[in-house]
C-alpha cells in the first residue's frame, strides 16, 4: 500500500497494524500552526534524547509561519545523519520494527526515515571461548552495528566493502556480509548472497543457525563454517579472502570458507614466535588424534588385543582391573559418559559453580569411583587425558565433531577391535575427503595443496616465521595471488 | 571451483598407481619368487618389471591420444558401439572379479591376525560398505586419500622398511642366475600386480586440464619395483631362500625385525597390515567406482558416479568375494585366470586399439 498525502488515511492504516503493539510509540505534535506530524517508533530502540533533541525540538521551534514539507524538514531541520524516505506502508513498518524513527507529514506522499538506533547492549567485553594469552581482549557483543565498528576499526581500506541482508521471514535478522573486494572469489561472494537471500526460516537468532543453514554437508558432524567472537580474527580472515558474516543480536560472526586446517588457528599464534606456535600446532593436531582414537585404541588393545601389551604392562592392567565389575568396554564408556555430563554440568552452571564441579567431578568422584572398584586408574586416566585433549583445540565446533568420531571409534573398537578402529578411522578420512567448504577442499592444504601452489601450507601444522609468509591463500580471488 | 571439478593432480595419480600396485601379492610375492628363483629371484622382478613399464608406457601412450576417453569410449571407437558395450560390461565384471580376489584375501588375513571369531560375512560387508562409501567420492575424493596415505601410510612404511634395510647384513645374499625356465610361473605370481594398471584404463579424462602430457609415471612404477627388489632383498638376507620360501606373508615378518617392544608394544605385526588395509581399500574402492562408471558412461555420458549402479558393484562385488569356498580355491583362480585376463586387457586390447585409432587417423589425414 502506498502512502498517500491524507495524513489520517497513513496513520489509520499504521494504527491497524501495529493494533495490541503497546511498545510502539506514537506521538504526534504540530509544526506549525496548520502542520502535524506524526513519529513512529519502538520504545527503548531509539536514542529517546536524540528524538527530543534533534528531531522534535528543532521541528517545534524552527517553524511557525512557513510553508514547510518533509523534503525541506529533512534539509534543514532534521539533526540527524542518516535518513531516508519511504513510500509504501509496509517499508514504514519494517523500518519501525528495525528500530528507526519515522515521521509522517500531512501533504507528503512519502515519510521519512531518520536513524536514531540505540539498542540495549552490554558493551564491549573479554572474549570468553576464545580466550588468548596475548592478544587483543575485546569480543563481538550482541549489537551487530557495533560488531561492524569492531572490525572497521581494524582495517582502514577502502576495499573492506559491506552488503546487508535481512534474514528469517518473520525475525527479519539483519546480516551484514562483509569481504574485501580486491581479494575474495567472486564466486564465492556470489553463492554466499544467493544463499542469504534464499533462506525461508522464519527465525534466524544466532549465527549458530545461520552457519548450519548455510552449510552444503549438512549432515556432518565437522563445521564447514567458522564461527568467532573475536574481532582480530573475523579482521584476519578478511585479509585472507574470507568473507564475513556479522549476525544481529549475536556476539558470534561467522567466517568462510573454512577448511579444517582454520579450526586449528587460534587468535594468538599470530602473536607469538613461530618456534613455539610451530610446536603447539603439533599438538593441537597430536591432540585432536588423541581425542578420537585414545579411548578406542585402549578398548581394541584390552578386550581384543592384549597380547599386543609387553607383559609387564599388560600385568598392570590385570591387577588394576582384577576387582572391576564391569567389562573393559563398560567401563570406559561409564567414565566418557560421566565426563560428558560434567562437561555439560559445568556449562549450565555459573561459572564460580562450574570450576568446584569440574574439581570435585573429576578428582573426588574419580578418586572415590577408583576406591569403591566401579572402574581402574587407567580408565580415569585415560578418560581425564581424553578431555584435555579436546580442551586444547582452539574451535568448540570441532570439538563436538571430534567427540561425536571417538564414539563411534569406539563402537567400532568395541565390535572389531584394532581393525574397528581403522575401520573408524578411515571412515572419518573420506568423510573428510568429501567434504568441501565453498569449492574448497575441506582437508586443504594436507590434500591437493598444489591447487594454491603449496603456499598454505606455511600456515598450517606449523605456521612460518610471518617474514617468510606470502600471504596468498585458496581463499583468494585469483589475480592477488600472482596472476595464477 | 576446483574441489567439485572431479579431477586429480598428477601427484594424486602417481600415489594412487602406488598403492594400487601395493596389494596383497606384495605380501607374499617374495616367498614366491624365492620358491622359483631361490637367490637369483631379483631377475624375476627386473624382468617382469620391464615389462610392467613397457605396459605403462603403452598405455600412456593410448591414453594420451584421446585424453577425454576412457576405456569405455575406447571400445566403442575401435570396437563398435555393439561390441564395446559388450567388451565393457566384461570388463566390468574383470574388475570386481579382482578387486574381490583381494577383498578376500586381505578379509581371511584381518581374520587369521586379528579376529579369528569374526564372520568372514561381516568383515567383507564393512569392507565393501566402505569402499562404495569411498567410491561415493569419485575420482577426486580417492586422489586426497592416496595424498593422505602419503602421510599415514607411506612414510610410515618406508622408515619401517628403511630400519629393517640399517640392521640387515646382505652379505648373506649369494647372487646367482635363477633357472630361466621358471621365468613364466614367476610371472604367474607376479600378475596381480598388473591390476594397478586398471588405473590407466579410466584415469585420463580425470587428470587436471594439461597435466596429461608430463605425467612421470616412471616415479611410481620404479618406486615400487625398487621397494619389491628391496624387500625381496631383505627376505633373501634375514631368512635365506630356503625359509623364505616357507613364509606365508614374508613382507610382514620381515617389517617386523624392527621392534619397539621397550618402549610399548610386544608385537608391531598386526600394526603393519594397517598398510594393506589402506592400499586395498583404495583399490578395491577404484574398481567399484571404475565398474561402476563404466555403466555410467555406457547409459549416458554424465560425469558423476551413480549412486544406483554403485550398489548394484557393491552387491557383485560381496558375492564375489564371500562365495569362493576357501582361500585355495581364491589362490588357484588367480593363478589360472589373472594373467591370461590381464594380458587381455593390459596389452592385447590396448595394442589392438592402438593399431585401430593409427589406421583411422591416417584414413582421417587421407
Amino acid at each position: 500500500m502506498q502512502i498517500s498525502k491524507n495524513l489520517e488515511e497513513n496513520v489509520v492504516a499504521l494504527k491497524e497494524m501495529f493494533e495490541n503493539c503497546m511498545d510502539i510509540v506514537i506521538r504526534d505534535f504540530l509544526v506549525s500552526a496548520e502542520k502535524r506530524i506524526f513519529l513512529f517508533y519502538v520504545d527503548n530502540m531509539i536514542d529517546s534524547n536524540g528524538v527530543r533533541e534533534f528531531v522534535m525540538f528543532n521541528l517545534m521551534s524552527r517553524y511557525e509561519s512557513v510553508e514547510i514539507s518533509l523534503e525541506r524538514i529533512e534539509s534543514d531541520a532534521l539533526a540527524v545523519g542518516e535518513t531516508k524516505k519511504l513510500f509504501e506502508i509496509a517499508e514504514v513498518v519494517a523500518a519501525v520494527l528495525a528500530g528507526e524513527v519515522v515521521l509522517l507529514m500531512d501533504g507528503d506522499s512519502f515519510a521519512l526515515q531518520t536513524s536514531l538506533k540505540l539498542f540495549p547492549s552490554r558493551g564491549v567485553s573479554k572474549a570468553e571461548t576464545e580466550v588468548v594469552v596475548q592478544g587483543p581482549k575485546d569480543a563481538f557483543l550482541e549489537v551487530g552495528a557495533m560488531n561492524i565498528v569492531l572490525i572497521r576499526r581494524r582495517i582502514r581500506d577502502k576495499n573492506l566493502k559491506l552488503m546487508r541482508f535481512q534474514v528469517g521471514t518473520t525475525s527479519k535478522t539483519d546480516v551484514a556480509l562483509m569481504f574485501m573486494e580486491n581479494l575474495v572469489r567472486p564466486k564465492t561472494l556470489k553463492k554466499i548472497q544467493k544463499q542469504l537471500e534464499e533462506i525461508s526460516q522464519n527465525g534466524i537468532f544466532d549465527s549458530g543457525s545461520l552457519e548450519q543453514l548455510l552449510e552444503k554437508q549438512w549432515i556432518s558432524p565437522f563445521p564447514q563454517l567458522q564461527l568467532t567472537e573475536r574481532p582480530d580474527k573475523a579482521s584476519a580472515s578478511l585479509l585472507e579472502g574470507r568473507v564475513v558474516l556479522v549476525v544481529d543480536n549475536t556476539p558470534f560472526v561467522v567466517l568462510l570458507p573454512a577448511t579444517l586446517n582454520v579450526f586449528f588457528q587460534a587468535s594468538d599464534d599470530y602473536y607469538d614466535r613461530f618456534f613455539m606456535v610451530g610446536f603447539v600446532r603439533v599438538m593441537r593436531y597430536l591432540a585432536a588424534f588423541g581425542a578420537i582414537f585414545l579411548p578406542a585404541i585402549y578398548v581394541a588393545l584390552a578386550a581384543y588385543h592384549t597380547e599386543l601389551f609387553p607383559t609387564a604392562f599388560a600385568i598392570k592392567i590385570a591387577q588394576t582391573r582384577q576387582d572391576i565389575p564391569f567389562s573393559v568396554v563398560g567401563e570406559v564408556i561409564l567414565m566418557e559418559l560421566a565426563f560428558e555430563l560434567l562437561r555439560e554440568a559445568g556449562i549450565r552452571l555459573p561459572s564460580p559453580v562450574s570450576s568446584t564441579i569440574g574439581i570435585v567431578g573429576g578428582i573426588i568422584i574419580g578418586s572415590a569411583a577408583v576406591e569403591a572398584g566401579i572402574v581402574s586408574p587407567f580408565v580415569v586416566i585415560l578418560s581425564a587425558l581424553t578431555g584435555i585433549f579436546t580442551f586444547a583445540i582452539p574451535n568448540i565446533a570441532l570439538v563436538s565433531a571430534l567427540r561425536v568420531c571417538k564414539y563411534c571409534t569406539l563402537f567400532f573398537a568395541m565390535v572389531l577391535g584394532l581393525f574397528g578402529v581403522w575401520l573408524s578411522g578411515l571412515l572419518i578420512l573420506i568423510h573428510l575427503a568429501h567434504l568441501n567448504s565453498y569449492g574448497i577442499p575441506y582437508l586443504f592444504p594436507f590434500c591437493s595443496g598444489s591447487a594454491n601452489q603449496g603456499n598454505d601450507w606455511e600456515d598450517s601444522i606449523i605456521r612460518m616465521p610471518l617474514q617468510l609468509m606470502k600471504q596468498k591463500t585458496i581463499f583468494m580471488r585469483k589475480k592477488e595471488k600472482g596472476g595464477d | 571451483m576446483f574441489a567439485q571439478n572431479q579431477k586429480i593432480s598428477t601427484f594424486q595419480f602417481q600415489i594412487l598407481l602406488f598403492f594400487y600396485f601395493l596389494n596383497t601379492t606384495f605380501l607374499f610375492l617374495p616367498a614366491e619368487f624365492a620358491k622359483l628363483g631361490g637367490n637369483g629371484s631379483l631377475f624375476f622382478i627386473g624382468f617382469w618389471g620391464l615389462i610392467t613399464l613397457f605396459v605403462v608406457f603403452l598405455l600412456t601412450h593410448l591414453g594420451k591420444q584421446i585424453p577425454e576417453y576412457t576405456v569405455v569410449e575406447w571400445y566403442g571407437y575401435c570396437f563398435g558401439k555393439t561390441f564395446g558395450k559388450i567388451f565393457s560390461t566384461i570388463l566390468a565384471i574383470i574388475l570386481l572379479f579382482f578387486a574381490s580376489m583381494e577383498l578376500r584375501i586381505f578379509s581371511e588375513m584381518i581374520i587369521g591376525y586379528m579376529l579369528p571369531k569374526t564372520p568372514l560375512s561381516l568383515i567383507i560387508t564393512l569392507f565393501v560398505g566402505l569402499s562404495a562409501y569411498g567410491a561415493l567420492g569419485g575420482m577426486e575424493s580417492a586422489g586426497r586419500l592416496a595424498e593422505l596415505f602419503v602421510c599415514f601410510v607411506l612414510i610410515p612404511f618406508l622408515v619401517v622398511l628403511a630400519c629393517v634395510t640399517l640392521s640387515t647384513d646382505f652379505e648373506r645374499i649369494i647372487w646367482t642366475m635363477p633357472n630361466l625356465e621358471n621365468t613364466w610361473q614367476a610371472g604367474v605370481s607376479f600378475a596381480p600386480i598388473f591390476q594397478g594398471l586398471t588405473l590407466f584404463l579410466f584415469v585420463f579424462p580425470y587428470l587436471q586440464k594439461d597435466k596429461e602430457k608430463n605425467l612421470r609415471i616412471w616415479v611410481p612404477c620404479i618406486l615400487f619395483l625398487m621397494l619389491l627388489a628391496l624387500v625381496l632383498s631383505l627376505g633373501l638376507a634375514i631368512f635365506g631362500e630356503n625359509l623364505l620360501a616357507e613364509k606365508l606373508y614374508p613382507t610382514l615378518q620381515i617389517l617386523e625385525r624392527v621392534s619397539f617392544q621397550g618402549i610399548f608394544l610386544s608385537r608391531q605385526d598386526v600394526f603393519f597390515i594397517w598398510f594393506w588395509f589402506a592400499s586395498i581399500f583404495l583399490y578395491v574402492s577404484g574398481m567399484l567406482f571404475f565398474s561402476s562408471t563404466i555403466f555410467v558412461r555406457l547409459s549416458s555420458k554424465v560425469e558423476k558416479i551413480s549412486r544406483k549402479y554403485l550398489y548394484i558393484m557393491s552387491i557383485i562385488l560381496f558375492l564375489f568375494a564371500y562365495l569362493p569356498k576357501d582361500l585355495t580355491m581364491i589362490y588357484g583362480m588367480r593363478r589360472f585366470y589373472v594373467p591370461w585376463l590381464n594380458g587381455i586387457i593390459f596389452v592385447i586390447l590396448p595394442l589392438l586399439m592402438l593399431f585401430i585409432h593409427t589406421i583411422k587417423r591416417g584414413k582421417h589425414h587421407e
